[in-house]
């Protein structure tokens, strides 16, 4: 079985401010805190590059397994979310280390900015992952399930450096796992999406 | 023949691609390609050999992953020695007549170096080093760093290959699409660093083909005084039929890399796709090629992880402004170890406009080789600027060097036999530009003529320790004019003829020229554009000064160097702005809160330099305690409790906190101009727990704990729990913190509780972190869990009984 891994470079994707509020923690926004969120758009706009890496593997459930050819895995979770495919991709998706950079620098500088740099850098890289996915279905004409990452419900972080020696993040996108299984950097997200299959609703 | 003398005189071709190769002789799927070299030395024996009768000069081993990460020192011993073993057999096999090398080839870690990343700087270099040492043990010709794509991983590998061998080594860098490493780096930046250290080919292999990399080797090309190298891949990796192929065939390869040898790369190969027909095809494609000659750009460079910053007609601006001298609040931050203190210098500085930034550190009370290295570390982890190393402490200057993250300015060397003996071998080891002052033993010289006599000198005996004049900036030192009139003149004649006559750049500290004369600004301003005027090339001064700002805006759109004057008009217009704030200082608060003064209104609506102007105003005739009772803190307890009834948000409360931080911080000057410093309510010692990187949360607390008073001891992420525990015995701290985001992190968290409780049973422990709840927080054995910062304050509060 040889799985070819491919690099994907996307263009910035569009903001979404009331999520970037939401992760800030911020339900109501006073006119301090816009400008607080407009300021650190502004600074951060340029610091992001969008990189996908991502494979596509054969699925085959049986119970909780997941037996994805070169590598298998066992999770209720993972195996509901995979019920019915053939086949998922498995991708790495990062808006790289600028962001880190910029949350480190106003870290002690000044928390309020670093706290909504860290809400923009959490927006971006959801939205991205919403960009890959998109043009991942519409590239294929199939649709997909939801994304599913190591540490949703049952299925373990620990499955993460399988899923890096696979795509080859640190070489592909820049991506690269600590010992503790974060990431680096840290706007970052791995994931199984699940291909639906054409023939079956 | 030896390789470097081979690769002055020929075009030099290496291998293409192992990888793909392997696979399809059966490599599987997570399958360590390097272990074949045991398993399968007839296959890599084999590809190898036709990679030489294909006509590369250059086979790399089989050692991509062979490194201290991946393997047991046993077993990477014998894949190192088997590796070189085979390449060797598979140049005696080889029918071909050209000149063959083996190199050891290197390959990185897959770990980002600290702080972003859990590989310390020294741990990459060692673990690189074991490699290279295995690779001169058993015969290599020569070391070929590649695919590395961060520039600080780079510099630890060529370090490494520096340090435990005498072979040639030819280092590239893996480009993205957008011309960068991933971490940032341009090709300049990466050539500054790595000629500075010493390498004898520099390029670009792997991540693209070789179309999307003809921006990068021709940016390459503009750098690079040593043969630049190019190993591209076939193209870009499609999925066909469940096979991977490559979009570029051998004959479009040639052609496009025989183009770009055209132009003046020296090194070619290929990488990723690559068979030996592409390296055949490209042989073939270029046989009739003579290597262009190479030149010596003349570049003086110095580079920050990201970019490379040039000295040449446009002045360069070196903010003076991280150094102790004459600064009484400077100094408290350096005894404190306060380094936010000193990062606030540095961003600053960024923000005025300044293009390096100095860095000194030295007071005789505290260590400065520890010290310097760690603000090297803060300041390069958040800045983007190179840096300026500054100190008279050759231990200081050595480890500050080694660390940093480019290519450095070093200051400084003087005509003295021993300090050129002491600074000139760490400038050859670590690259790097450095400040020449013209005195020598005999002091500073009185006439401008004895100070090129010394600038010659100095450039001599840099020649003998094999540095070149770009790499050096001669300071003909500014002398006070009002102590000696013609202070200034020889000053400039000295620059003047070092420019012209020697063809050297320069640079000087300006304000030194003022001392003792009121209204310094004025002369600096003024002696700043006679010194451009003269050849200065780069100035080391205080940007918050807003005459020498307009001396240097003026002077580039006066000498054509700002296109349609637009920089001037720019800052014509901050110019402006400020000077109409001064004049109207008082600007309004919205009094939504009327009850409350001027100060609390600032804080409670989070306007920090309105919070800071006026306690600067009332600290001329209120007690700062009155201050901060009776202003400061009420101001924080409304807005706490706005938090606490969730009326406030997260980001409101933190503005606030950073406007009263802001007022504070005028407080902490005022006692300490004064000689006293506020009485605390309590140590708290807290960190982010061992293997956890990331520490908003952590900063969050410490800015509201330091609001209310607490003598709060941070120790940062990712911090051993042994560090922890000896602080707070160090210091017997009534309280710790600790935080950590991950479920994967708790375990550090575990166990830095179980030792805290063996070794300081005082100690209250409250933790806190994305992951956390209360129960968990029992379970780990901790005293309280916090839910968020304020419940923090609350508790240190109760334990501390204020």
């Amino acid at each position: 079985m040889n799985t070819t891994v491919e690099t994907l470079y996307f263009p910035a994707p569009s903001v979404n401010e009331s999520e970037i509020l939401r992760y800030a923690g911020c339900r109501e926004a006073d006119g301090a805190t816009l400008a607080l969120l407009h300021e650190c758009m502004e600074e951060s706009q340029n610091r992001f590059s969008y990189r996908v890496c991502f494979c596509e593997l054969p699925v085959r459930i049986e119970g909780e397994l997941c037996d994805f050819g070169s590598f298998s895995l066992s999770s209720y979770h993972l195996s509901q979310n995979l019920h019915g495919c053939q086949s998922a991709l498995v991708f790495g998706a990062t808006v790289g280390m600028e962001i880190d950079r910029l949350i480190a620098r106003y870290g002690s500088l000044s928390p309020a900015k670093a706290l909504m740099l860290q809400a923009i850098g959490a927006e971006r890289i959801e939205a991205l992952c919403d960009v890959f996915c998109q043009s991942a279905a519409s590239d294929r004409q199939v649709s997909l399930k939801p994304r599913f990452s190591p540490g949703y419900g049952d299925l373990p972080t620990a499955i993460q450096p399988t899923l890096f020696a696979l795509l080859d993040c640190s070489k592909k996108i820049g991506l690269c796992l600590n010992d503790s299984l974060m990431m680096s950097p840290s706007k970052s997200v791995t994931a199984f999406v699940g291909i639906k299959d054409a023939n079956s609703k | 023949m030896k390789f470097l003398d081979f690769l002055k005189q020929n075009i030099v071709y290496l291998d293409g691609g192992m990888g793909t190769l392997l696979q399809a002789r059966g490599l599987m799927a997570g399958e360590q390609p390097e272990r074949w070299n045991l398993s399968h030395p007839d296959v890599i024996v084999d590809i190898q050999r036709q990679y030489y009768d294909a006509g590369s000069h250059v086979v790399c081993s089989n050692t991509f992953g062979a490194n201290a990460l991946k393997f047991a020192d046993s077993e990477l011993e014998a894949i190192i020695g088997a590796a070189l073993a085979n390449a060797r057999e598979a140049q005696k096999q080889s029918m071909l007549a050209q000149e063959k090398f083996v190199a050891l080839d290197i390959g990185p870690l897959g770990k980002l170096l600290k702080p972003y990343g859990d590989l310390d700087f020294e741990d990459a270099v060692a673990i690189f080093a074991k490699t290279v040492r295995l690779g001169v043990k058993y015969n290599a010709d020569l070391i070929v760093i590649e695919t590395m794509n961060d520039s600080y991983e780079t510099k630890a590998a060529l370090l490494a290959a520096k340090e435990n061998s005498n072979l040639p080594v030819i280092v590239t860098n893996a480009y993205g699409e957008d011309g960068k490493l991933m971490t940032g780096a341009t090709p300049a930046a990466m050539v500054a660093m790595l000629e500075g250290m010493g390498a004898d080919a520099i390029g670009a292999n792997c991540s693209l083909g070789p179309r999307q990399l003809r921006g990068v080797a021709e940016e390459l090309l503009r750098c690079a005084s040593v043969p630049v190298v190019l190993k591209p891949n076939a193209g870009l990796p499609k999925s066909v039929n469940g096979k991977t192929v490559f979009d570029i065939d051998a004959a479009e390869f040639a052609d496009e890399v025989a183009s770009l040898i055209r132009q003046g790369v020296r090194v070619a190969g290929g990488c990723c796709g690559t068979t030996p027909a592409y390296i055949r095809a490209l042989t073939e494609a270029t046989k009739t090629e003579t290597p262009q000659a190479l030149c010596d750009k003349g570049l003086t460079v110095v580079s920050s992880y990201t970019h490379a910053v040039n000295f040449g007609q446009d002045p360069i601006l070196i903010g003076e402004r991280i150094n102790p001298t004459g600064k009484k609040r400077f100094k408290q931050a350096l005894v404190e170890n306060d380094l936010d203190y000193i990062l606030t210098e540095g961003v600053n500085q960024e923000e005025a406009g300044v293009h390096v930034l100095d860095v000194n550190v030295g007071l005789p009370e505290i260590d400065e080789k520890q010290m310097l290295t760690r603000t090297v570390d803060a300041l390069q982890a958040v800045i983007d600027l190179p840096l300026q190393i500054d100190t008279a402490d050759v231990g200081a200057m050595e480890a500050a060097l080694r660390r940093y993250n480019g290519k450095a300015m070093v200051n400084s060397v003087n005509g003295k036999q021993q300090s050129m003996d002491t600074v000139f071998p760490l400038v050859k080891k670590y690259g790097g530009v450095v400040v020449a002052l013209t005195l020598d033993e005999n002091g500073i010289p009185a006439t401008a003529e004895d100070r090129v006599t010394i600038a010659e000198k100095i450039l001599r005996t840099a020649a003998a320790y094999g540095i070149q004049k770009k790499d050096l900036i001669f300071d003909t030192l500014a002398m006070t004019v009002s102590a000696d009139a013609s202070a200034a003149g020889v000053t400039l004649e000295a620059m003047r003829r070092i420019r012209r006559e020697l063809g050297c750049h320069t640079s000087l500290g300006i304000s030194n020229v003022s001392f003792g004369l009121p209204r310094r600004e004025i002369i600096n301003s003024t002696f700043f554009a006679m010194a451009l005027e003269n050849g200065l090339s780069g100035a080391i001064m205080n940007p918050y000064s807003a005459d020498m700002m307009k001396t240097y805006y003026a002077y580039r759109a006066l000498r054509g160097l700002d296109e349609n004057c637009a920089e001037y008009m720019t800052a014509a217009e901050t110019f402006a702005q400020s000077a109409g704030t001064a004049t109207s200082a008082s600007v309004a608060i919205p009094s939504a809160e009327e009850c409350k003064s001027e100060l609390q209104r600032a804080i409670i609506k989070g306007f920090r330099e309105r919070a800071g102007e006026i306690t600067a105003e009332l600290l001329k005739n209120t007690p700062p305690l009155e201050i901060v009772n009776g202003e400061i803190i009420p101001a924080l307890n409304t807005v706490g409790i706005g938090f606490e009834k969730k009326t406030v948000y997260l980001p409101q409360l933190l503005m606030s906190a950073e406007a009263a931080k802001c007022a504070f911080e005028h407080i902490k000057t005022y006692l300490s101009a004064n000689g006293t410093a506020a009485a605390g309510k309590g140590t708290f010692v807290i960190a982010t727990v061992h293997g956890d990187i990331h520490d908003i949360g952590k900063n969050i607390v410490k800015l509201l704990l330091e609001n209310y008073g607490f003598d709060v001891v941070d120790l940062g992420k990712d911090v051993p729990p042994k560090n922890i525990v000896d602080t707070v015995c160090k210091l017997h701290a009534p309280l710790v913190g600790l935080s950590a985001l991950m479920t994967t992190t708790v375990p550090a968290m575990e166990e830095t509780i179980k030792l805290l409780r063996q070794e300081a049973p005082w100690c209250k422990i409250v933790v806190g972190g994305a992951v956390l709840t209360q129960e968990y927080a029992e379970r780990i054995g901790a005293d309280a869990y916090a839910k968020d910062a304020m419940e923090t304050v609350r508790y240190a509060e109760r334990i501390m009984g204020v």
